[in-house]
């Protein structure tokens, strides 16, 4: 698992910029590869603003550290490096439940239970129902934006609809995880059981 | 507004109550509807504003999921509320993000930048309402949210109470003059009725109208007061008539009064006669017409005009202050007479008239004329014999002076007389007092030397001491008495006096010298009530000197005491006492001296008799003092009588019958144990008093002087204290004082022991003292003193004995041969002495009879014998005589009950 703190985050900013900027450099002018990197780069910007604007909506069950004035909130990312590295930069601007952000990149199934939000990529899929029953022990908040992610459990999923960005919820396992969603946010997505 | 003030008052209540009930319906109503418009300006006010935040909590989620199709969605809710005609929403940074509008026409939002709103506001525009609002979620906001309303129904809901209340004016208004006008009636109609009743009394003037109130309310009582001020006017309407009448009446009476008095009369206005009465006409003579409208002034003598101007002129005179003057007046302008002229001042109808009444004098004047001749004839008479007068009065004003300087003399040699016979008593009261000290120590000594001596010759040499002892204390006694009867220091002790018991005491007294003498002794008394009030020493004393010269005059036949009485009414009787002997007698020419000092008709006898002479000069002052006389017949060889007669002698009840102090029975007397303390600085008194209550019990104790004596005090208590009243130093008396008012010392009695006869008076002493005892002290004296303080117990086996009373034994267990026995003692050695004890009645022989009785019964305790010993000793106790007597009469009795009990039980066995 690698965790940042936002001091070393800022430098890896820096780099991830640099790193672009070399790629495009040796890569040359291959502009449809780029427009598909800039259109992807967009797209987990604006996923890391909903996860956030997500847990406003969202109450944690009482006995969750979620509640724990002095632990942060953790993000874990798995199977999506670019969202993790985003969510890594905008963790410092940015505060949930009143709270200091740390984001963490999953690797194994095992580094699931420490999170408090987790961000499923297409590649879960194959392990999806272990890791769903792991997160509602562990009432954590699951979000994906994969087709059919919420059928299979995922609470949050994200989908694509006439050029929108649009969601749907599972909210029979979003209390089967102790995790309450305003009815606000369940009149704007489409709910699935 | 005379306009208003001339309306009926009926017409003023109803206009009254309209404009009260209108003017309260609009403040009323004002009120209530400027509260209700604002009411419903902030219903409505509110309820936009609820409005707009529930719209804008549902499109939160559009703003922050960008979503202004969704937001529009939410914005049209807005068509379900009527007067909301536009909406618009506007996300955080004041941008237009969705709006919604009913018109038809299209709708251009307003720009928030141009309206330059921070914060929620409420604008009133237009007829309409504009609201602007934050939209919040978990304290963030995420845009805002302009609605606009019209304000039609709050208008027309204004319109609506407006309308309520100019209707409800309306009724209001009507509603009051109905009830007005109805009320009206009610409350005036009495009102108007009386109104009316005032103008038919004012028309008819007929003042016996009266009106009838139906109720107590104010119209009530103005009718009650209107009644009551119609009975007012009608009384005294009445009334007036009545005063004119008699007025008319007084006027006819005045006027025949006036014309018809004797006495002249004339009225005066402006000095001329105004009027006349027939004696005024007949004074002046003439007719009417000269007197009428003349002046006054011209029927005057000329001497007296001046006068009468001075006095009677106008204005001189004041109202009710008449002014009388003589003066003199023409009859018919030649005649002078004197007339009395009294003029008043009167007032009629603001002139005032002279109002004179003339008396005629003249004769009065004549008479006064002739008396004052007489008068000065009479002064002349008077001045003579005033000087005869004050000669004799010279004469008795010298004789006075003559007298005064007699009288003068005369108390001067008063004054010396008292004090020669001051100095005298003062003399015979010291000369008493140094003879009474050695003479009480010589009789004191003797009397307990012939206890202690057994030797005849002794005994007969003391014995001869104590009787010349005694006659000296007797001589003594004599002369101090008849010293204190001629100094007039005797004085009455008036008690309750039992005279029979004092004539049984003296004839006790008397009776082993009658006895001796072979002389019968009679006593005779007649109707003596048991008590009378008198100084009973001094009776005691005068009975005592006449028997005793009777006994000692009388070798045979007898002497009679013979008492008479007088009753004169219930409280009073007058006394004679007769005292007759069989004696030698007296001579005829010795009777007028015989009550004088010294005197005794046997010089010659008086070896054989003894005396000094003074026994009948000192009874008959003492009889003299007791108001009482004392006459004697006698004749030489046949006996003499004398006879006491006491006039007015008061009977006493004798419900209250004191107790005579117990009398001593000499040598058997103890007392119960108490101390006694005896103050004396001679030491052959203290010696004495030692020896005489030696064996009684008393435990003594003795001081020379006041420092001893209160030494003594301060260590122990003392039961009695026997003071002699001639200490040194600070005197009996003062010592006396001492004790008595310090609370340290027990009280106890003190005795006054002194050797002056004269100057110890006990009202001297009086509560200082409680007894006295004087020199020569004897030992009954001072036994008898001391039982008056002290509790006494007989001998000891008298007092075991009386302990014993009760220890009655029943005679049914007595032993018949110890009750012959106790019969046979009774007989043979107590029964010969109960005659002689019941002649000489000797209570120390009583008390051993008791004591043998008491020996012999001491086992057998027979109940009649405890019982007639216990009866025998109660009366010993009590020294009552008749009941000794009666006890010892019946001792034969007791014998024989005894042997009727002997007897009784030698059968049973």
């Amino acid at each position: 698992m690698i965790s940042h703190k936002s001091n070393i985050l800022n430098d890896l900013k820096h780099l991830y910029v640099i790193a672009i900027i070399l790629l495009l450099t040796v890569i040359g002018n291959n502009s449809e590869a780029i427009s598909k990197m800039n259109s992807q780069i967009n797209e987990n910007s604006l996923i890391a603003a909903y996860i956030e604007r997500f847990t406003r909506f969202v109450d944690w069950p009482l006995n969750s550290n979620v509640n724990n004035k002095n632990q942060s909130f953790i993000i874990g990312v798995s199977n999506n490096y670019e969202l993790f590295l985003k969510l890594s930069e905008l963790a410092p601007t940015l505060k949930i439940k009143d709270k200091n952000i740390d984001i963490v990149l999953i690797k194994t199934i095992d580094e699931i239970n420490c999170v408090n939000l987790l961000f499923l990529g297409a590649k879960d899929q194959e392990k999806l129902l272990q890791i769903v029953k792991i997160c509602k022990e562990n009432s954590i908040l699951t979000i994906s934006n994969s087709n059919g992610f919420a059928l299979k459990g995922v609470i949050i999923n994200l989908y694509n609809e006439q050029n929108s960005i649009k969601f749907e919820i599972n909210d029979n396992i979003a209390r089967e995880a102790g995790l309450k969603i305003s009815h606000l946010l369940l009149q704007k997505a489409k709910i699935v059981q | 507004m005379k306009f208003w003030f001339n309306l009926s008052i009926r017409i003023k209540f109803i206009v009254i109550t309209i404009l009260i009930s209108s003017i309260s319906t609009i403040v009323g109503l004002a009120i209530v509807n400027l509260f209700q418009f604002n009411r419903v300006k902030l219903d409505k006010e509110n309820d936009i504003i609820l409005k707009s935040k529930l719209i804008g909590e549902y499109v939160v989620t559009s703003l922050l999921f960008p979503d202004s199709l969704g937001a529009v969605s939410v914005l049209k809710k807005i068509d379900a509320v009527s007067y909301i005609k536009n909406i618009a929403l506007y996300d955080s940074t004041g941008k237009i993000f969705a709006s919604y509008s009913k018109q038809k026409s299209a709708y251009n939002p307003i720009l928030l930048e141009k309206m330059n709103i921070k914060g929620d506001s409420l604008i009133y525009d237009k007829g309409s309402l504009k609201v602007i609002i934050s939209i919040y979620y978990n304290s963030m906001c995420y845009g805002f949210l302009y609605l606009e309303s019209d304000l039609e129904s709050v208008s027309s809901r204004q319109s609506e109470m407006l309308l309520v209340m100019l209707f409800s004016l309306l009724l209001v208004s009507l509603m009051s003059y109905i009830l007005a006008n109805n009320a009206q009636r009610i409350l005036f109609k009495p009102l108007l009725k009386l109104t009316k009743l005032t103008s038919i009394v004012t028309n008819s003037q007929d003042y016996t109208i009266r009106s009838i109130p139906k109720y107590e309310d104010e119209i009530g009582v103005l009718m009650l007061s209107f009644n009551k001020m119609m009975d007012l006017i009608e009384r005294t309407i009445n009334e007036l008539d009545d005063a004119q009448v008699n007025l008319r009446h007084s006027e006819e009476r005045y006027r025949g009064l006036v014309n018809n008095s004797p006495i002249p009369i004339y009225i005066l206005r402006e000095d001329k006669c105004n009027f006349t009465n027939l004696a005024g006409i007949e004074l002046l003579g003439g007719s009417i017409f000269n007197i009428i409208n003349h002046d006054f002034i011209e029927f005057l003598d000329p001497s007296s005009r001046k006068e009468f101007q001075y006095y009677f002129e106008p204005g001189k005179l004041k109202e009710n202050e008449p002014i009388s003057r003589e003066m003199k007046i023409l009859k018919n302008a030649e005649e002078i007479l004197f007339i009395n002229i009294t003029g008043i001042k009167i007032v009629e109808f603001g002139d005032y008239s002279t109002v004179l009444m003339c008396v005629n004098v003249t004769d009065r004047k004549i008479a006064e004329h002739e008396i004052l001749k007489l008068n000065a004839n009479l002064e002349n008479e008077i001045e003579i014999r005033t000087k005869e007068l004050k000669f004799a009065l010279t004469e008795l004003i010298e004789k006075n002076k003559q007298l005064t300087l007699a009288e003068q003399n005369m108390r001067t040699l008063m004054e010396e007389a008292e004090r020669a016979n001051k100095a005298k008593t003062e003399f015979i009261a010291n000369m008493s007092h140094e003879i009474r000290t050695p003479l009480n120590s010589i009789i004191g000594f003797s009397d307990i030397l012939l206890k202690k001596i057994k030797n005849p010759d002794y005994i007969n040499f003391l014995n001869s001491i104590v009787t010349s002892g005694d006659a000296l204390l007797a001589i003594i006694n004599d002369i101090l008495d008849i010293s204190k009867i001629e100094a007039g220091q005797v004085e009455l002790r008036l008690s309750k006096v039992n005279l029979n018991q004092i004539l049984s005491d003296l004839q006790q007294l008397f009776l082993p010298k009658l006895i001796e003498k072979n002389v019968e002794f009679i006593l005779e008394i007649h109707n003596l009530p048991k008590y009378i009030l008198i100084d009973e020493a001094r009776i005691r004393q005068i009975l005592m000197n006449l028997i005793s010269n009777a006994v000692k005059f009388t070798d045979n036949g007898f002497i009679k005491i013979t008492v008479k009485t007088q009753i004169l009414n219930h409280e009073a009787i007058n006394l004679t006492i007769d005292i007759e002997d069989t004696g030698i007698g007296i001579s005829n020419k010795f009777l007028d001296k015989l009550f004088d000092v010294f005197s005794q008709e046997h010089w010659d006898k008086n070896r054989k008799y003894g005396g000094t002479g003074l026994g009948l000069a000192i009874s008959k002052r003492l009889i003299e003092k007791l108001n009482g006389t004392i006459s004697v017949r006698s004749d030489i060889d046949s006996g003499s009588t004398f006879t006491i007669e006491l006039a007015d002698i008061e009977i006493i009840d004798d419900n209250d019958y004191n107790h005579q102090p117990i009398k001593s029975s000499r040598g058997n007397v103890r007392f119960e144990p108490a101390s006694i303390l005896v103050v004396d600085d001679i030491e052959f008194n203290r010696i004495l008093i030692k020896e005489y209550i030696n064996n009684t019990g008393l435990n003594y104790y003795e001081a020379q002087d006041s420092t001893e004596a209160l030494e003594l005090l301060d260590e122990m208590n003392f039961d009695l204290i026997l003071m002699d009243l001639k200490l040194p130093e600070i005197g009996g008396l003062a010592l006396t004082k001492i004790i008595k008012s310090n609370e340290k010392y027990k009280p106890c009695p003190i005795l006054a022991f002194t050797a002056s006869a004269i100057k110890f008076e006990l009202t001297e002493y009086d509560g200082m003292f409680d007894g006295y005892l004087v020199k020569p002290l004897k030992h009954e004296d001072l036994i008898i003193e001391l039982s008056k303080h002290l509790k006494i117990i007989y001998n000891h086996e008298l007092g075991n004995y009386y302990e014993h009373l009760s220890e009655y034994n029943n005679d049914a267990d007595l032993d018949p041969i110890l009750l012959n026995t106790i019969i046979n003692s009774l007989e043979s050695d107590l029964l010969p002495g109960i005659d002689y004890l019941t002649q000489y009645l000797i209570l120390g022989e009583i008390e051993n009879l008791i004591v043998k009785l008491n020996s012999i019964n001491a086992n057998a305790k027979i109940s009649h014998l405890t019982k007639y010993s216990n009866e025998l000793y109660l009366s010993m106790k009590k020294f009552d005589v008749k009941n000794i007597k009666i006890s010892l009469s019946n001792f034969n009795k007791l014998i024989e009950t005894l042997k009727e009990l002997y007897n009784s039980k030698t059968q049973n066995i």
